[in-house]
């Protein structure tokens, strides 16, 4: 889904790779460690802690809307610029085809149990669910209503 | 002066060790050019985490953590980031220098030093020498991976809380910019002076350009700090070991092409005095003959 919201804010999602995601976006929410975090524009400054999560960033100004699975970091929000830092992120973003398809049936092969117990030591479950709801979501271009 | 056949064998290594070496040189560029745009990639990263960690130990409240503090051991830790492979000019050489340097501190003072170095060269290098190494670390080739990142910051953090070590170092090559590269130590445990580090840091821009104002912390500052001091130290690691690496691989990138330079240089004067030998021996042989000749026709 392409966004259309007027009231924006900046997001910069940044790792020790690379900067994942530089825009301009209408929401925001970050996997918190007690719970989802939801930004807005003109939101209060704020410092967060992340856990293990979802992190999706919707109505981006010219693209669609952008998921990724977070694994522990920070994020600080102040004069409407959101700067998420995070050490472990899965994306599908910029990846080949080829290479989506097989993170996805890797995850769903741990998610719903084929092969359960050899993968358990390659990929977390839990990250391995997000990895699932992430495909779903970026399928659908957003959330179901 | 030597034979044809000796110049042609001196000839064909020369070309054989420029090819080695232009092979090499090409591999090194390449992994120089990754480990490049890794580094560049990071430094945003690296930036809004020392702004993060000035933001919260300069807050009003002083932190209190054990991670900020000192403690009574007398051991102290230096991990050292060299090279698995050599020919990359005084790379491991200005590593074990720097060691050095270290140990003969550490037994002016009488301190325990334990070492750990990563990379077979600079390893061998100490053992040579004499030094003895606490444990070398060869599960990962260059740059660790998360999880093997996480592990080395645990263990290091691990010791330092239990009292087993006073300080964590890490000997390695700063990446400074291509036209400069230096051997230093960055000291990562106790935190304060990693913080110091990373915010007086010449890629970092700052602090003027920061806005101080009220945060709203979630959780506490202590834990945000807990947090912020697990990430910071992998992230300094792994920055260590990152551009250890992209120094490495320039510093390779710089011998190699030296050493084909010369190589090319060598098979060129060789070339030629190949010739020179080869037109004195067709004229000494053309002499022979006309010599022959004038004697049989008198």
């Amino acid at each position: 889904m392409v966004g259309f919201a007027s009231a924006v804010f900046q997001v910069q999602l940044l790792t020790p790779q690379g900067k994942l995601l530089d825009c301009r976006a209408g929401s925001l929410i970050l996997p918190g460690h007690d719970g989802q975090v939801g930004i807005l524009r003109n939101h209060a400054p704020i410092l967060v802690k992340l856990g293990m999560g979802l992190m999706r960033v919707e109505q981006i100004r010219d693209r669609t809307n952008a998921y990724f699975v977070v694994n522990g970091g920070f994020a600080r929000v102040n004069n409407n610029q959101a700067a998420v830092l995070a050490f472990d992120v899965i994306t599908f973003e910029g990846m080949e085809k080829q290479e989506a398809d097989k993170m996805l049936q890797r995850a769903r092969s741990v998610v719903y149990g084929g092969g359960y117990i050899r993968q358990m030591e390659e990929m977390d479950v839990r990250k391995a669910a997000l990895i699932v709801r992430m495909a779903d979501y970026a399928a659908m271009g957003g959330l179901p209503e | 002066m030597a034979g044809t056949r000796q110049i042609l064998q001196r000839r064909s290594a020369a070309q054989n060790i420029s090819k080695v070496t232009g092979t090499m040189e090409t591999i090194s560029s390449v992994r120089y050019r990754q480990f490049f745009r890794n580094w560049v990639g990071g430094l945003d990263f690296y930036n809004a985490l020392a702004q993060l960690a000035y933001l919260v130990v300069t807050s009003d409240r002083p932190i209190e953590h054990p991670l900020m503090g000192t403690n009574e051991s007398t051991t102290q830790a230096i991990l050292v980031t060299g090279s698995n492979r050599g020919l990359c000019g005084a790379f491991n050489t200005n590593l074990f220098k720097l060691v050095e340097v270290h140990t003969k501190m550490a037994q002016r003072f009488g301190r325990d030093l334990k070492i750990y170095t990563h990379g077979r060269r600079i390893t061998h290098i100490l053992r040579q020498r004499g030094v003895n190494i606490e444990r070398e670390l060869d599960q990962f080739e260059e740059v660790p991976s998360p999880d093997q990142l996480k592990e080395l910051a645990d263990q290091f953090t691990e010791q330092f809380l239990t009292g087993q070590i006073s300080r964590l170092s890490i000997v390695y090559t700063r990446f400074f910019s291509p036209a400069s590269q230096k051997a230093q130590t960055l000291a990562i445990l106790p935190m304060a002076e990693l913080i110091d580090d990373l915010t007086t840091r010449a890629t970092v821009m700052w602090p003027w350009d920061l806005t101080f104002e009220d945060f709203i912390l979630s959780p506490s500052v202590e834990e945000i700090f807990d947090g912020l001091a697990t990430l910071m130290v992998q992230t300094a690691i792994q920055g260590c070991f990152l551009e250890g690496a992209l120094s490495e691989h320039l510093g390779r990138v710089i011998s190699m092409r030296n050493a084909t330079d010369n190589a090319e240089e060598m098979i060129e004067n060789l070339t030629k005095e190949y010739n020179r030998a080869r037109q004195s021996q067709i004229t000494t042989e053309m002499l022979d003959i006309v010599g022959g000749a004038l004697a049989v026709t008198k």
